[in-house]
């Protein structure tokens, strides 16, 4: 693999979009009705249905444009000597995983990843605080190299 | 089955009655909300015996589980590892590696002593519980059990090493360490004790209450009330405590009713914390906190300390740590905050005031307006906290320091850091600040807030390669220091 970093795979632009409209259409939208049928009680039904307009039209907006923000801010980079993730819009965050830390790799795929044959991989180290890595939307076969590649090193000191 | 293969032992006969005492003691403290109505109260109270039901429930599967536990649990130590197995209809077989023993725990209840009884617990750095539990062995299957373990460990030594005391403290320091541990769960506790026993003479609380004291002196007596049973609880649990060593294996014990005996492998420590607050300055002491990568749930939360050291004298407190972590020779030189964070602290805490009052005025109307009384105060604690905060990273450690009123100094090992991760929030970006966070296995340290660009290069140093260790010994083990000279 190139030391330079990476973005994710093309589809996984797209699956982004699609998980937010499903959340958006089976999650946000039966929300905010349950929430206006219990608000009518107490308010006028056209100052609920007006703020009813203009919630579910923010998280129409979110829901169309945070994917591709999303999508743009993630990068990862492999070095032999650790794995870098930089992911993140509105709190950034830069984790550095040495690569002789690394207990195991899994590689995973949800509905949306294996409709768009996609994978996740999730880098797991002993420090099971949160100190793991998570790289989404890649190709099964760049997942399966990254994952040859982290998880060929054993016998070396795991600090635990 | 080899003949020469070692057999399967099984828990000590008494381990059913000895754990069912302290088990369904525990049923009860969990459901004291329930109970204490449903026995005493003097009103018909609807749902009653459902909640009668819900009680015999949890105790008949407290019962059940107890006893299914002894009969059904064995375990022996062959070959590098520790077997255990357990259960009826699903049956497990747990295999615990010696050398991935991150500490041993032996614990004895006022009736596990009684009995001549000990529960031994077994961690690892799997961190999904107690790995291995065993509720009842006799004093010599313990001894016998922790020595073979001890014996299946790669790099186990033949000559058995000495002991030797590195800090006692004595029912003087216990009692001065109680005194400055908060109690503020056990205020509820009492607080919900009180409601219910005057509701059950017959009286109204809060009309009692009004009318012969006001609303502050109830205050004061709940807050005294709390804290003296925190004093008694941290009397109690730390009673008698001796931290010594032998060979590389930290030893501490401590205890006056249930005896705590836990064993740590000097090589498995990951963080260490002195903790030194204001009234323990006062009196002239702080803690020290050991953590290894072995988490365990207890009661109400997990645990992540593995051991305490109550009393420390406040010159010692960096000496008594490189005990535990021998690559603290000092009590290292710490950089101090930038200036644009402090601006980022004070603007962030202006901002949760802000709402804070928001949300007081909501509910209270123009009388919120008192929640400003406390500005001053919060504002000063807070300044307090941020000139005692600081970092230092050298070739072997990572130390962060933070807080006034209680002054926390976390140091970890280079040698024992997994990951590191550089933080930025779009609050903290107007700054150019950022934060940089250091994982060791099962615990963390946070740095204070830095310029953007060195909290990344910082991060990624962090993830470099550990520096070459000190020469190990012939075990194989990293050198120790000496003990501290006896004060």
């Amino acid at each position: 693999m190139n030391d330079e970093w990476r973005g994710l795979d093309s589809r996984a632009r797209w699956m982004f979009h699609l998980q937010a409209a499903s959340q958006f259409l089976f999650g946000w939208v039966p929300a905010v009705i349950i929430a206006s049928l219990l608000a009518v009680t107490m308010f006028q039904v056209r100052r609920v249905v007006a703020a009813d307009l203009v919630l579910l039209g923010a998280l129409f907006l979110f829901a169309l444009w945070w994917p591709s923000l999303t999508f743009d801010r993630f990068r990862y980079l492999l070095l032999d000597d650790r794995l870098m993730i930089h992911s993140g819009v509105l709190f950034r965050r830069t984790v550095v995983i040495p690569r002789h830390r690394i207990q195991h790799v899994d590689i995973r795929q949800g509905v949306w990843e294996q409709i768009f044959g996609l994978a996740r991989i999730y880098v797991h180290t002993a420090s099971g605080l949160g100190g793991d890595g998570v790289i989404p939307g890649l190709s099964n076969e760049v997942a399966e190299e990254i994952r040859d590649a982290l998880v060929h090193r054993v016998g070396t000191d795991d600090g635990v | 089955m080899a003949s020469d293969e070692p057999e399967f032992r099984k828990l000590h006969g008494a381990s059913v009655l000895v754990n069912l005492i302290p088990q369904a003691w525990r049923v009860f403290r969990q459901s004291w909300y329930l109970l204490i109505p449903l026995l005493f109260g003097t009103r018909a109270v609807q749902g009653a015996w459902l909640d009668f039901a819900i009680l015999c429930f949890f105790f008949l599967r407290t019962v059940g589980a107890t006893v299914v536990h002894w009969l059904t649990l064995r375990y022996r130590v062959i070959g590098g590892r520790l077997e255990i197995e357990t259960g009826l209809l699903q049956r497990q077989i747990r295999s615990l590696d010696a050398d991935r023993v991150q500490n041993v725990e032996r614990v004895q209840n006022l009736f596990q002593r009684m009995a001549g009884l000990v529960e031994v617990k077994v961690e690892t750095a799997s961190g999904e519980g107690v790995e291995g539990l065993l509720s009842a062995l006799s004093v010599e299957d313990a001894d016998e059990l922790i020595t073979a373990l001890e014996a299946a460990r790669v790099h186990a030594v033949s000559e058995p090493p000495p002991d030797e005391v590195l800090v006692e403290n004595n029912a003087f320091d216990i009692l001065r360490f109680g005194v400055v541990t908060r109690g503020y769960g056990a205020t509820m506790v009492v607080f919900g004790l009180v409601m219910e026993g005057m509701q059950l003479m017959g009286r109204d609380p809060t009309r009692s209450f009004v009318d012969k004291l006001d609303l502050a002196g109830l205050g004061v007596l709940l807050l005294c009330g709390g804290w003296l049973l925190g004093v008694a609880t941290a009397f109690f649990g730390r009673y008698g405590y001796r931290l010594h060593r032998i060979g590389h294996t930290l030893i501490s014990e401590e205890g006056l009713l249930t005896r705590r005996r836990t064993e740590i492998r000097a090589s498995k420590v990951q963080r260490v914390t002195w903790s030194v607050t204001v009234p323990s300055r006062w009196l002239g002491f702080g803690s020290v906190y050991v953590e290894t990568a072995g988490l365990s749930p207890s009661a109400g939360g997990t645990q992540t300390a593995e051991g305490v050291v109550p009393v420390v004298p406040l010159a010692h407190l960096a000496e008594v740590a490189g005990l535990l972590v021998p690559e603290i020779k000092d009590e290292p030189t710490l950089q101090p905050i930038r200036f644009a964070a402090w601006y980022a602290e004070l603007f962030a805490h202006l901002l949760r005031w802000s709402v804070g009052l928001a949300f007081v005025l909501a509910l209270f109307g123009w009388w919120g307006l008192l929640f400003l009384v406390f500005t001053p105060m919060s504002f000063g604690l807070l300044v307090y906290d941020l000139m005692n905060e600081g970092y230092a990273i050298t070739a072997e450690l990572v130390a962060a320091q933070r807080g006034g009123w209680v002054r926390e100094l976390v140091v970890i090992p280079r040698r024992k850091i997994q990951a590191a991760a550089a933080v930025d929030t779009f609050l903290l970006r107007p700054f150019g600040l950022g934060r940089v966070q250091v994982w060791a296995a099962g615990s963390s340290v946070l740095l204070p807030l830095m310029p953007l660009e060195e909290a990344l290069s910082t991060a990624r140093l962090l993830g470099d390669p550990p520096p070459v260790p000190p020469a190990p010994d012939a075990a194989g083990q990293p050198a120790l220091p000496d003990a501290l000279p006896a004060s």
